[in-house]
């Protein structure tokens, strides 16, 4: 697939979804309480600018890509195509399960050492010592600081009633 | 002219100058934290401070603000992780930079600009503190609309790539910022029943997660072995190192425009420091001989940003000394602080009890030459601490990023909307979309939205735009200038030939 039809098929699909927010989302997600029929903007007025001023600047977009015309230096060189996808999506799942469920069954520290040693491993680090020892001491730095240094009381283990970390 | 020197030797005392050097030393610390922000490093001491004599826990405060403003950029540099929103636009020019070996450079010409900044911004607070307030204070919610409008134009022309994929970021950045309950009548909006969002997103794991997240999520689709290396290489010659003095010479014009820039934004409540760094950065390759080497690692690119956003911090004192009235989140605490000492800024201070003003204007100019020598002997330790693999280090990054997104308001839902954005900014960045454009965006919108609507209801109550428009000399005057640096805008987006057959350069995109 070229470039230019790569771009159209993603105009397309982001018009759609943009259109589809707008008239499916949008409406049944704003509250206009009483306030839509006073002075000034309602509660849907910034929010459906942005949504409208999406659309219009997709629709440009597919303009200038079916015209073939099209822009110099979109920040291709910052974000090259990965040659290892699937590395990145194996950190996203590891942090999102922890985000999601392994800080509140295992509290910050015990979530944030294991957390820290699977990341570790997907990164391809098979060193004992870098893989055990140094997920285990930047977590004790992290969490001295913001319990002691900070006063911010961090997330603790659930499974073990009374565990202090 | 008693008053003065009494602030001054005030601000010479021993308690005096040991607060100065502990904040700056503080604020450089903890603004190299990613997360930890100008505003948090603050807050942090704020509490701390009552137990201070006043004239250690104020120069400190005070310190701490100007030493985490310029601490904030070394993530930005090093890591491409702003510690502060108002340090994003040194992402562009200081990244590339560093990755290129000269990260030390990259350092001291953030250090030098800052100081430069903030220097000239503190003289401009000490001898026109009073006339800039005047006519920051004539400012309404129309002028502001017109100010952010303006600044979102620049944003989106300061875009390398494709204007449509800039506004398309922005607009996703103003759809972000209005979930939460309306700022006017309290109803829901786009919070799909879900209490941890009537509040609306919060800015840190915004930040951590659109700059930070996306980043280190961009940089695992790495082959292992790139994993395996330093994060950032630093070149062994001494010129990589340092700024020379003819590079020091040649930056004076920027640093001189950028920090007026700094200094008038600064005076305007609630622009603040972000606003200010893009629209100096945007000027400064506007008028640049060599403008294409901007976001390659331009040297100019990374001194009108560090200028403005340092500038900001002195003139924003501004309304706040003056007036009593705080500019932003940081003056708002330092005004906590101010009265917990039992000091209450305002007209009413310069004229009855001057003596703690001088004082502070003094101690804020001596906290400049601190910044400068602790950040001089801060940077080799600062390179130190992120030249480790990046497989060691990310990890630490992904964890560190999670308590910092937690701090804020103690909410495990914030460190997984902090991921989710990063997910989300990962995405956007293989579309080639600039997710910096959609946090300035989102950063923007609350100011936006109440200055429209309190703009609506003043024109409505004027009987139509034209004499509403009529009956403000200042929105006639800005509107005037904005046409025309709107003009200049794109008069240079369309010299500098963006949009070409792909024909005539198939080397490009």
């Amino acid at each position: 697939m070229t470039d230019r039809r790569r771009e159209i098929l993603l105009l397309g699909t982001l018009i759609a979804i943009t259109l589809a927010f707008a008239v499916g989302v949008l409406p049944m997600a704003i509250d206009e309480g009483f306030g839509g029929q006073g002075p000034g903007l309602s509660p849907s007025a910034m929010p459906g600018l942005a949504v409208a001023g999406m659309a219009l600047a997709l629709a440009y977009g597919l303009v200038l890509a079916v015209l073939g015309i099209k822009p110099g230096t979109d920040a291709a060189a910052e974000h090259p195509r990965g040659a290892h996808p699937l590395r990145a999506i194996g950190a996203v799942l590891i942090c999102l399960t922890f985000a999601q469920l392994g800080f509140k069954l295992l509290g910050f520290y015990l979530g944030g050492v294991v957390m820290a040693m699977l990341l570790t491993l997907l990164l391809g680090e098979r060193q004992i010592f870098k893989v055990l020892v140094i997920p285990m001491l930047v977590c004790t730095l992290i969490y001295a600081l913001f319990e002691l240094g900070f006063q911010i009381r961090l997330p603790k283990a659930g499974f073990i009633p009374g565990l202090p970390l | 002219m008693e008053a003065i020197l009494e602030g001054i030797s005030l601000s010479l005392s021993l308690s005096a100058l040991t607060g100065i050097l502990v904040g700056i030393v503080l604020g450089q610390f903890l603004g190299s934290i990613p997360g930890l922000t100008a505003a948090m490093a603050v807050a942090l001491l704020v509490p701390f401070s009552f137990y201070f004599d006043p004239w250690v826990g104020i120069p400190m405060m005070l310190a701490m603000f100007k030493g985490s403003l310029f601490g904030s950029s070394m993530p930005a540099i090093l890591l491409r992780t702003p510690g502060t929103p108002a340090a994003a636009a040194t992402v562009i020019d200081g990244n590339p930079l560093a990755l290129a070996g000269k990260g030390g450079k990259a350092m001291h010409t953030v250090l030098y600009a800052s100081v430069f900044g903030d220097a000239f911004s503190d003289i401009c607070l000490i001898l026109g503190a009073g006339a800039l307030a005047a006519i920051a204070i004539r400012f309404g919610p129309s002028e502001y609309v017109l100010l952010i409008l303006f600044a979102m134009l620049s944003l989106v022309s300061l875009n390398r790539g494709s204007s449509w994929r800039g506004l398309v970021a922005i607009f996703m950045g103003v759809l972000i910022g209005c979930i939460g309950l309306d700022p006017i009548i309290g109803t829901e909006r786009l919070t799909f029943g879900n209490p941890e969002l009537f509040e609306g997103i919060g800015l840190i794991p915004m930040l951590i997660g659109f700059l930070a997240i996306s980043e280190v999520f961009r940089q695992l689709e790495q082959p292992l072995h790139r994993l395996a290396e330093k994060t950032i290489q630093f070149s062994t010659k001494r010129e990589d190192n340092h700024l020379s003095g003819a590079e020091r010479l040649a930056l004076l014009p920027t640093l001189f425009r950028s920090s007026a820039i700094g200094t008038v934004t600064g005076a305007l409540p609630g622009l603040g420091a972000t606003v200010a760094a893009f629209i100096a950065y945007n000027e400064a390759r506007r008028t640049a001989k060599k403008p294409e080497e901007f976001g390659h690692g331009s040297l100019h690119g990374i001194a009108a940003p560090e200028a403005a956003n340092n500038a900001v911090s002195g003139s924003n004192l501004i309304p706040l000394l003056a007036f009593g009235i705080p500019g932003d989140v940081a003056a708002a605490l330092i005004l906590g602080a101010l009265l917990i000492q039992g000091i209450t800024p305002g007209p009413l201070a310069f004229r009855d009890n001057p003596v703690p003003i001088y004082a502070i204007f003094s101690a804020m100019l001596l906290a400049n030459v601190v910044n400068y020598l602790v950040g001089f002997a801060f940077i080799p330790l600062a390179k130190r601490m992120v030249s480790v693999p990046k497989r060691v280090l990310f990890p630490a990054v992904l964890v560190f990023a999670s308590a910092g997104a937690y701090a804020m308001r103690g909410s495990l839902f914030d460190v997984q909307l902090m991921f989710a954005f990063g997910v989300m900014g990962w995405l956007m960045g293989k579309l080639r979309f600039p997710t910096i454009l959609l946090v300035i965006g989102f950063i923007l919108t609350p100011i936006l939205e109440r200055s429209a609507r309190q703009t609506l209801i003043l024109v409505e109550s004027s009987d139509g735009w034209l004499p509403f428009i009529g009956s403000r000399p200042v929105l006639m005057i800005l509107l005037g200038i904005l046409a025309l640096l709107t003009v200049l805008i794109l008069r240079q987006r369309m010299k500098m030939g963006r949009y070409t057959l792909p024909q005539q350069s198939p080397d490009q995109d």
